[in-house]
């Protein structure tokens, strides 16, 4: 701990001035893990419909090892517990994770406050792949998924390496570039996938309420999936804490601090993108949760990216679940588009932060 | 040796009892297993699937309007348990426990409704709702009719799998009826004698039925032409080319899910486009309930009829 502190009061003095506010922080990151327990309880039995908190109780702990107790309810009950919605919850909170952190991570990468997952067209692509995917007349058999996820994750990836080459310029990677080639080719595959929605008959249900974004029917299977994609990107990212902040200076700046700034923005660009492509391909495509968690964290806890980074994946994670709990339970049983509900919750709770500190956010 | 026999041999023999009791016993279990189950019911449906039921379904979830009516039409809409929001027919559908939409049904809700059944249709297959809900072990029937006698084939198979034959082999009875009276007055007309007919289902832009739907089916068996029997299925197309392909009959369904009549007004607008087709200037413009037009279920004759009398008002009255 000690080294740490000592090497960075020496970089403060050039890099901007970070308090270190470790015991604030610390509380911060334990207060929104107890949250995140919390509001997993709390959607596993208030969802639509309704089962009591004691039936929840009463299934989850006949499943701990040791346990026996007789079952008094019903098996369609068990089933809804243990096979919809605990996954249908584990991935909404991987997916918040994923969205809050690969969006903290563009806006480091570009300085652009206004940059998330869906910039540099990983959105765009992942839509196009997963039309394609629905309008294929099979199935993933090897995972017993339907064809888009797959062709989703391919078609998110794919955008990023086309505008990643299509961006460079010699061994560098402007960032105006790379903004203005993602903007110009996400319009290009939005035009193609808007072609071939009007063009898919029957099944333009399914490809359009994959676009509004959502958990309708969430397996086991998408939760080990994407798993240790999240898990370990997240982590991955996290590590570059000190690389953004420093990064957030001139970039030359950055390079004479040590840093190889070229070699860290390939880096943090694939594992953004890799993360986003695996939330977009399991959830479609849920906005806002990539600009407002960021920057709210930003707001409260300070732009510090060695704690942006956690707290943005802890409040990601119980954003998108509450978010989707609040889907599922207004208009019950209907269950309304996840996207509609992350931007009308999302935006005025982060215009009340923009006036609450009028200060400059970035 | 006696003594040793003596304490010895009831042991031994109640050991052979024991086994032999515990041989009757399993052999008993065996017995009793042996017998395959017995499957009363078998169907194969629209996906070439079967479906293999010991008994009759008790519980139904129907994932479509259609699907409900067809319930409801074999006699066995006091076993259906689960329903869209857009079920609203027969009035009686209303009483039944939603699971939302269409497109969107509630997992949670129909998996914690434990039914024998679910009625689903082609777009639920289409978007993988079919396999998820198989996945969590449902028994799943998909209803995906391409034409009138795939109809009367569903309307079948589900008085099969509710044990309602008798009343199934009724409904299409009626109905095959009711469409060989139509087809039999319509049968020997000439090309010359075929209204050309357009059916609309939104205005602007303009939507119709091509090729390979109902609405392509039930226009020609009720003696017409569709002017848009060039493209297939359900299809935007051009203002203009529908003006001027000059229609004598114009259907147009009502708002879906409401009596929203917003298409019919306007085209039968002064300042219509269509103002100078027949169909506009002979008063050909008829308004039809989306919900007779749309719906792949028993009130399909009743479309037809509807049809027949729009486009032969002096053969059908």
């Amino acid at each position: 701990m000690l080294p740490e502190i000592t090497k960075d009061s020496v970089s403060t003095e050039s890099a901007p001035p970070y308090p270190l506010q470790w015991r604030k922080r610390i509380y911060a990151m334990l207060g929104l893990v107890v949250l995140l327990i919390a509001v997993v309880i709390l959607a596993i039995s208030v969802d639509s419909p309704y089962i009591p908190f004691s039936t929840t109780f009463q299934v989850i702990f006949s499943k701990l090892p040791f346990v026996s107790t007789s079952s008094t309810w019903s098996p369609g009950v068990e089933k809804v517990i243990l096979h919809l919605r605990m996954p249908r919850i584990i991935l909404s909170g991987l997916v918040g994770a994923a969205l809050a952190v690969a969006g903290a991570t563009y806006q480091g990468l570009f300085r652009n406050p206004l940059a998330d997952p869906y910039l540099i067209g990983v959105s765009q692509g992942a839509a196009l792949g997963a039309v394609i995917g629905f309008m294929l007349p099979f199935s993933w058999g090897m995972w017993n998924l339907g064809a888009a996820p797959m062709f989703a994750f391919a078609g998110g990836l794919g955008a990023v390496s086309i505008v990643y080459s299509l961006a460079r310029v010699g061994k560098t990677l402007p960032m105006t570039t790379l903004i203005l080639a993602g903007v110009a080719l996400g319009a290009f595959l939005s035009a193609i996938t808007t072609f071939l929605m009007l063009r898919s008959g029957d099944t333009l249900h399914g490809v359009y309420s994959w676009l509004l974004g959502g958990f309708s029917c969430v397996s086991w299977t998408e939760v080990e999936i994407s798993l240790p994609f999240v898990v370990i990107g997240v982590l991955f990212i996290s590590l570059y804490g000190r690389s953004l902040n420093v990064m957030q200076l001139d970039e030359e700046q950055a390079q004479q601090l040590g840093i190889n700034v070229e070699r860290t923005k390939r880096i943090l660009l694939l594992a953004a993108t890799l993360i986003t492509a695996v939330a977009v391909s399991f959830s479609g495509i849920i906005g806002f949760v990539g600009i407002i968690i960021p920057h709210a964290v930003r707001l409260i806890w300070g732009p510090d990216y060695r704690f942006l980074l956690p707290l943005s994946t802890l409040a990601g994670s119980i954003f998108l679940i509450l978010a989707n709990l609040l889907a599922r339970t207004i208009l019950t049983p209907t269950v309304i588009p996840l996207g509609i509900i992350t931007a009308f919750l999302g935006a005025p709770f982060f215009l009340y932060l923009l006036r609450q500190r009028k200060r400059a956010i970035f | 040796m006696s003594r040793f026999r003596k304490r010895v041999m009831p042991l031994v023999s109640l050991l052979l009892v024991l086994v032999m009791v515990l041989a009757v016993a399993v052999g008993c279990g065996k017995t009793e297993e042996t017998p395959p189950p017995s499957t009363t019911i078998s169907v194969t449906d629209d996906l070439g699937k079967t479906i293999e039921l010991d008994k009759p379904a008790e519980k139904i979830v129907s994932l479509a309007p259609s699907n409900t009516e067809i319930v409801f039409a074999v006699g066995a809409g006091d076993k259906l348990i689960g329903r869209t929001d857009y079920c609203n027919f027969p009035p009686e559908a209303s009483s039944v426990e939603s699971i939302a939409g269409y497109s969107t049904p509630n997992i949670d809700a129909i998996v914690l409704l434990d039914p024998d059944i679910v009625l689903a249709t082609g777009a639920h297959n289409q978007y993988g709702g079919t396999a998820d809900l198989e996945d969590l072990g449902l028994t799943v029937v998909t209803l995906a009719p391409e034409s009138l006698s795939d109809i009367l084939g569903n309307i079948t198979m589900v008085g099969t799998l509710t044990g309602n034959d008798t009343e199934a082999a009724q409904v299409v009875a009626d109905m095959q009826s009711r469409i060989d009276f139509i087809s039999d007055r319509t049968a020997g007309l000439s090309e010359g004698q075929k209204p050309q007919v357009l059916h609309v289902t939104w205005h602007d832009p303009l939507w119709t039925a091509g090729s390979g739907t109902f609405i392509q089916e039930i226009i020609e068996l009720a003696g017409g032409v569709n002017i848009f029997d060039d493209v297939t299925g359900d299809v935007q197309v051009d203002t203009d080319t529908a003006v001027l392909r000059n229609p004598q009959v114009i259907t147009v369904v009502s708002g879906h899910g409401s009596a929203m009549r917003t298409s019919y007004d306007y085209i039968i607008a002064e300042d219509s486009p269509f103002n100078i087709t027949d169909a506009y200037i002979s008063g050909g413009i008829h308004l039809i309930n989306a919900d007779l037009a749309c719906r792949a279920g028993p009130r399909v004759v009743e479309a037809l009829e509807l049809f027949a009398k729009f486009i032969h008002p002096e053969t059908f009255v």
